[in-house]
């Protein structure tokens, strides 16, 4: 037996029979042979012990010092005492906060968890008694819309208790239903403290940068800028009154993916710094900060660069749950800045020309550098240019050398016009099929293999112009095809000035994505009123997918090329180098937007050009513009070509018309004149010649004194437009109408929305920076001055009409007015007088 | 409705001054191609190369149409394009005799004449006379013809000797 236990087992002994002197702790029990009296303490001298719900506190020679009931809200906790078995909830608000905190949806694609949890709000769960580790938590949610993470990306398990001991813990909460609101709350257990409570909305995620205006809706949010703009950040009182008497640092960061976001958080202001600024609630005028106030940076290789708006509101400088960010994670950055894109690009040019017989002369324009280019980044779009008659194919260096710098194998070949359409259209389909079969030949084959014959852009000028249409209608009709592509490698067609000698049934452009340029004083394809012929509109208006219109005043019909002759007609010629700048941006953002798929220069076709533009073109360059999505992109409210009735709309609506004007029908100029003798109600309108042409729109006419109004009735099916970004519409001034002529300048009304409480959100063009050109002043055919009716898209961000708190229910408009002139009491609907044509109603995303 | 509308408008056709043959050059080909310039693209077996005086007012090349160059019933290939110019070069498919008229038609494209079309703008039209022929050409295709034309547009029209530079220069098969 060991030595030990043979020591011990007397004394074992004696205690078993209680024959021990005392507990030996001198207490006044310790004494006698009876018994001893023990307390709780006996064994736990200077600690505190709970026993029954009550804290008994041992002082140093373990006798009871104190013995405390513990309150309902409070738990015994052995050493502690009672603790307060409280918790609390905390969402970080402002000093001054207004609002119950907001949690936003989440952003598109914030499938990277470190993104997606910047996008939640962090929640604080803490024990208002730091050192309770007894007990636990149990978390609830009521209401519908959110849900709850932890910090690693777990789901929080609603029905296992969060042990006391792991507080201070941070909740996520995601938001996942606009409009939703919902209470989160944490129950203690085994203790009857009042369960912590925080009330939650969620609301949609709003942009934050835009253009900076003088009134209500004081920020039009949009998503670009020119490097001569001061981009601004609002944050909106109305939706983040919570954060109202916050101070936080204002990041623009260059804009990163979201897996880059998760590799480094780090917040790196691209600027001159971060801002700090405090929000100081009230209006949203009040809240609109500069980020940018020095020019906004370019990259020489680049068309746009890309940023994103950061408000570091936990101050940690790293992007994390909380802030208020847009762009972050996502594939559209919160703005781009515009580059000048007239400029040269970032590659030397090669040039080279040859022949492969009759009609296969041809002249390329490639990127010197075209074999790393490659190597770095895939075959290299292909652009081909086909010229007009009596024109040459050596006559487009300008384009072909801007678009070859910029990284294009641009191929300009001898286009057989002379016969007509189909003849050219064969021109253009054979030496595209001859080039891209010939690569190895072709200059001593540097471009073999390097060529993306899948990405082929057709330029036409004229009847070249109209020539790419036939020929890509030809590929679709199967009338041709082709040995070295097919129709969906024609990813874009252009027409500049084109001829419609065929019609729009045989020069289709079907559905491919369209683009037309031209211009106003074109002496040869006019766009007069004598002939269908020179009517080009019409292609754009036959395309069935996406279409862009680029109208320039002044240009001429051969300042598109270097060298054919004058035929400038009309007043304010600005010029072969002034059009060819225009022609050069055009392009460029055009191909790097449908071509390369980058979304940057979008802005510069979808909104009105008078509003935005390449801030490099002459202040002489006026253009008008337009811009139509895909129709599967988009819910049309009235594009006027079904339910031909003025008191019913395309969707179904009703249609209330109050105007002393108003004629719905085809935008046919009826007679070979634009002179205006009333006789005509669609004088200058060039949408639409043949019976092939269906473009039909509605045209408002008000005088001084006088109120229009067109309210059109959103069916149920259409009424969220919460889905949507924007409100669209296109709209011209009808030239030469005397109240046209008498305005003698731009034009413009205002939109009003309402929903189905009644409230009403108007905005005024003009607030925007909106409106419709003042159409070129030609004259000739007829009497007056003004040509062909310029057609300009307006696009109205949808977050706008909710601005500063606007009570306006996007969810559910009921009614779209366009209201013109002067109201009954007073109210400047917009010009007191004027003409309007008006089409394409419809709520569009992009 | 629309073709009318546009002879209107667009053709200065009928005061167009007849053009003047300065130069016939007969040609036959070996291999022969679809006259293009006709709606029937009749294949060209032989033809005729013509350098003719116009107003270049009539001859300015534009992209709506102006008056279509006939010789005898059908359009001839125009070679040269100088908006300039008041001389044209052209190639018409057949033999040029006497009785064949040479005249500034309709406008329209030329594309869209057939024979009927063709029969009724030369109808009435002058003959062009007795026109001494030079030395004839044999050509092996179209591409040999431009090849050997690109010389006398240099001569004739040097404001287009830009457009026919590659045209007898070498090409990738």
């Amino acid at each position: 037996m060991p030595r030990l236990l043979l020591l011990l087992l007397p004394l074992l002994a004696a205690c078993q029979t209680g024959k021990v002197g005392g507990d030996g702790d001198g207490d006044p029990d310790d004494s006698g042979t009876s018994s001893p009296q023990t307390d709780e303490c006996d064994d736990a001298p200077g600690r505190v012990l709970c026993q029954d719900g009550q804290a008994i506190t041992c002082d140093d020679d373990g006798d009871v010092l104190s013995t405390v009931p513990c309150s309902e809200s409070e738990v015994c906790q052995e050493d502690a005492g009672c603790l307060s078995c409280a918790v609390s909830l905390d969402t970080r608000v402002g000093s001054a906060a207004s609002m119950d905190p907001l949690v936003r949806l989440q952003p598109e694609r914030a499938d990277v968890w470190e993104v997606a949890a910047a996008s939640m709000r962090p929640l604080v769960l803490s024990a208002d008694e730091p050192a309770l580790v007894q007990g636990g938590v149990v978390l609830s949610v009521e209401g519908e819309g959110v849900a709850l993470w932890t910090e690693d990306g777990q789901p929080v398990d609603l029905e296992e208790p969060v042990a006391m001991a792991d507080l201070p813990r941070t909740l996520l909460v995601q938001g996942l239903t606009d409009g939703a609101v919902a209470t989160v709350a944490a129950t203690p257990a085994e203790c009857g403290a009042e369960p912590a409570a925080l009330d939650l909305r969620v609301a949609p995620w709003r942009t934050l940068a835009g253009r900076s205006l003088t009134a209500w809706p004081w920020l039009y949010r949009v998503d670009a800028f020119t490097v001569d703009e001061q981009p601004q950040v609002g944050i909106e009182p109305g939706l983040h009154g919570d954060l109202s008497g916050l101070s936080a640092d204002l990041y623009v960061v260059a804009h990163r993916d979201a897996d880059a976001w998760a590799a480094d958080p780090a917040l790196v202001d691209a600027g001159d710094g971060a801002e700090s600024i405090t929000l100081l609630g009230g209006s949203l005028e009040d809240q609109r900060f500069t980020v940018w106030a020095s020019d906004l940076p370019t990259a020489d290789a680049q068309v746009g660069l890309g940023f994103d708006v950061v408000l570091d509101v936990d101050g940690d400088g790293q992007l994390s749950p909380g802030d208020l960010f847009d762009g972050v994670g996502t594939d559209a950055p919160a703005f781009w800045v515009l580059g000048d894109l007239t400029r040269e690009g970032p590659h030397d040019v090669t040039t080279d020309e040859y022949s492969g017989g009759s009609w296969r002369g041809q002249r390329l324009y490639y990127p010197s550098d075209v074999a790393d280019l490659s190597a770095a980044s895939g075959p290299l779009p292909l652009v081909v240019i086909s010229h007009g008659n009596g024109h040459d194919y050596r006559w487009y260096d300008y384009l072909g050398e801007h678009l070859a710098s910029w990284g294009y194998v641009v191929m300009s070949h001898q286009n057989n016009t002379g016969p007509g359409i189909d003849t050219a259209s064969n021109t253009t389909l054979s030496n595209t099929d001859w080039f891209l079969q010939r690569l190895d030949s072709i200059a001593d084959g540097e471009l073999d293999g390097r060529v993306d014959s899948h990405r082929i852009t057709w330029i036409g000028h004229s009847r070249g112009g109209e020539g790419v249409a036939r020929a890509y209608d030809k590929i679709v009709d199967g009338v041709y095809d082709p040995l070295a592509f097919e129709a969906d490698d024609i990813v874009l067609i252009s027409s500049i000035a084109p001829t419609v000698f065929l019609g729009v049934t045989d020069s289709d452009p079907h559905d491919t994505w369209y683009h037309l340029i031209a211009g106003g004083a074109d002496g040869d394809v006019s766009g007069g009123p004598y002939s269908g012929v020179v009517q080009y509109l019409r292609i754009a208006e036959a395309a069935e997918a996406q279409v862009a219109v680029t109208y320039v005043q002044g240009a001429s019909h051969n300042d598109f090329n270097c060298c054919g002759f004058d035929d400038g007609t009309g007043p304010d010629l600005i010029g072969r180098t002034r059009a060819q700048d225009v022609a050069k941006s055009t392009y460029l953002a055009l191909l790097e937007w449908v071509v390369q798929g980058n979304p940057a220069p979008a802005a510069f076709f979808r909104r009105p050009y008078e509003s935005f533009h390449d801030s490099a073109l002459s202040s002489r360059v006026i253009v008008a513009n337009q811009w139509r999505p895909d129709p599967v992109d988009a819910w049309v409210i009235d594009d006027f070509q079904d339910n031909t009735a003025l008191d019913e709309s395309s969707s179904g609506g009703a249609v209330d018309i109050d105007a002393s004007d108003a004629v719905e029908g085809r935008m046919d100029d009826a007679d070979s004149s634009f002179g205006w003798d009333g006789s005509d109600a669609f004088n200058t309108m060039t949408l639409a010649e043949d019976s092939d042409d269906r473009a039909r729109g509605l045209i408002i006419g008000w005088d001084e004194g006088e109120e229009a109004s067109v309210r059109f009735e959103v069916p149920e099916a259409g009424r969220d437009f919460s889905t949507w970004r924007w409100l669209s519409l296109r709209a011209a001034q009808t030239s030469r109408h005397p109240l046209v002529m008498a305005l003698d300048d731009v034009a413009v009304f205002s939109v009003v929305l309402e929903d189905g409480a009644g409230t009403r959100a108007v905005m005024a063009l003009d607030t925007l920076g909106l409106s419709l050109t003042n159409p070129y002043p030609r004259t000739s055919y007829g009497s007056g001055f003004g040509w062909a009716s310029e057609w300009t898209t307006l696009r109205l961000p949808l977050q706008d009409f909710l601005a500063d708190g606007g009570a306006l229910d996007l969810s559910d408009v009921v009614a779209v007015e366009l209201r013109f002139g002067t109201g009954s009491d007073g109210t400047p609907w917009g010009d007191a007088f004027g003409r309007v044509a008006v089409d394409d109603l419809m709520l569009v995303e992009d | 409705m629309l073709p009318l509308l546009l002879t209107l408008a667009l053709s200065p056709a009928a005061r167009a001054a007849p053009p003047q043959v300065l130069v016939a050059i007969p040609f036959q080909a070996a291999t022969p191609w679809p006259h293009a310039w006709h709606a029937e693209h009749t294949p060209v077996h032989d033809g005729v190369v013509l350098v003719l005086e116009v107003d270049p007012a009539d001859a300015r090349p534009r992209d709506v149409g102006g008056p279509v160059l006939y010789v005898g019933p059908v359009p001839a290939e125009r070679i040269s394009w100088s908006a300039q110019s008041d001389h044209l070069v052209v190639v018409a498919p057949g033999p040029l005799t006497p009785e064949t008229p040479v005249f500034w038609g309709p406008s329209t494209l030329p594309e869209d004449v057939d024979a009927a079309v063709g029969a009724r703008a030369a109808a009435g039209q002058a003959a062009v006379g007795p026109v001494p022929l030079q030395a004839p050409w044999r050509v092996q295709d179209q591409t040999d013809l431009y090849r050997q034309l690109a010389p006398v547009v240099r001569e004739w029209v040097p404001d287009d000797a830009g457009r026919v530079e590659g045209w007898d220069g070498p090409t990738i098969p």
